[in-house]
């Protein structure tokens, strides 16, 4: 599919969007995003092939499209993350390979690696690669503690509002999600200190199984803090309502 | 296949999941916007989204919180 608009059109109808849109707006907007469906397809054929794993496509919804140009100052033609596929895996380790394998099919990728810097609390590694038609598309790589965040970030913002997501909404919430993440932090790495490949890189070998054994404890002593943390997340939905 | 996936936010609940065959991807956007268009004339905000994948089991590990209920993630998680 060509590009329907040029860059003009798409930046004022994004400038349009932010105020308000009308039904021929939405109409532009979907044609617009209708035309990352080549560059989506391409891609996520791509990702399958070189990494074995199927991705899930996703072309972002005109709602979500029309509340970032209305939370940031991003013109419409510079959304990078319009199509976009998500691909997660077990753990920190899978998610590395995952990622030297992606870089080796699409060399120039522009990188997030939103591990050791989240973004509002969600950590993952979002690559964007360009098709050759010059769309964008936004990989998401995330690994299953970095999703489970991430979808419980969702669901309570969808409970307390979308501000939640960024950092804003009930200050408790805001904390526990906070401190969650960390928690995920904390075990991936304490993951890929245990993990043989890491721990090889950085003993020799005779010290490995006690270094392991090691880790691994660490690892396991870790996961029923986290789980305590999740326990309170339902609870304190409950009395963040019942105090609003 | 492609899933369009009618989300209503403000109550957490997946409204409705209509799935296309793979060569249904024009119908699939074409119902998509006819949606948004309804969602819009009556002044009403929905998460109308289109997921790409080989099967159900795909989107439904990728994109749980349309499925899920937070105390089912959390349980799940523990």
């Amino acid at each position: 599919m060509s590009k329907p608009f040029t860059r003009s059109q798409i930046n004022k109808l994004g400038e349009r969007l932010r105020s308000g849109a009308s039904d021929d707006d939405l109409r532009m907007l979907s044609e617009y995003r209708n035309s990352h469906e080549v560059a989506l397809e391409a891609t996520i054929h791509e990702v399958e092939e070189c990494t074995r794993l199927t991705p899930v496509g996703r072309p972002k919804s005109n709602q979500s499209i029309i509340e970032k140009l209305r939370r940031q100052s991003t013109r419409l033609s510079q959304m990078q993350d319009i199509a976009g596929c998500r691909l997660v895996v077990e753990g920190p380790m899978q998610q590395r390979q995952l990622l030297e394998s992606l870089l080796s099919r699409f060399p120039g990728a522009e990188v997030h690696d939103r591990r050791a810097k989240p973004s509002n609390g969600c950590r993952a590694i979002h690559l964007v690669v360009q098709h050759v038609d010059g769309q964008h598309v936004e990989i998401q790589l995330r690994t299953e503690l970095q999703d489970l965040w991430a979808q419980c970030s969702e669901r309570l913002a969808d409970l307390h509002g979308i501000e939640v997501k960024y950092g804003g909404g009930p200050p408790e919430i805001s904390a526990l999600l906070t401190r969650l993440s960390e928690f995920v932090a904390e075990i991936e790495r304490l993951q890929m200190l245990a993990s043989p490949n890491a721990v090889a890189d950085r003993v020799r070998e005779a010290e490995l199984p006690a270094r392991l054994r090691c880790g691994y404890a660490m690892v396991g002593e870790s996961f029923p803090q986290l789980r305590y943390l999740l326990g309170m997340l339902p609870d304190l939905v409950v009395s963040s309502r019942q105090a609003r | 296949m492609y899933f369009l996936i009618d989300y209503d936010r403000g109550a957490g609940k997946l409204v409705s999941m209509t799935a296309f065959e793979a060569d249904q991807g024009v119908a699939a956007r074409a119902k998509r916007l006819a949606l948004e268009l309804e969602y819009h004339g009556a002044g009403r905000v929905r998460e109308v989204v289109i997921l790409q994948a080989p099967s159900e089991a795909h989107i439904r590990k990728t994109h749980r919180r349309y499925f899920e209920t937070l105390e089912e993630l959390v349980k799940l998680a523990g």
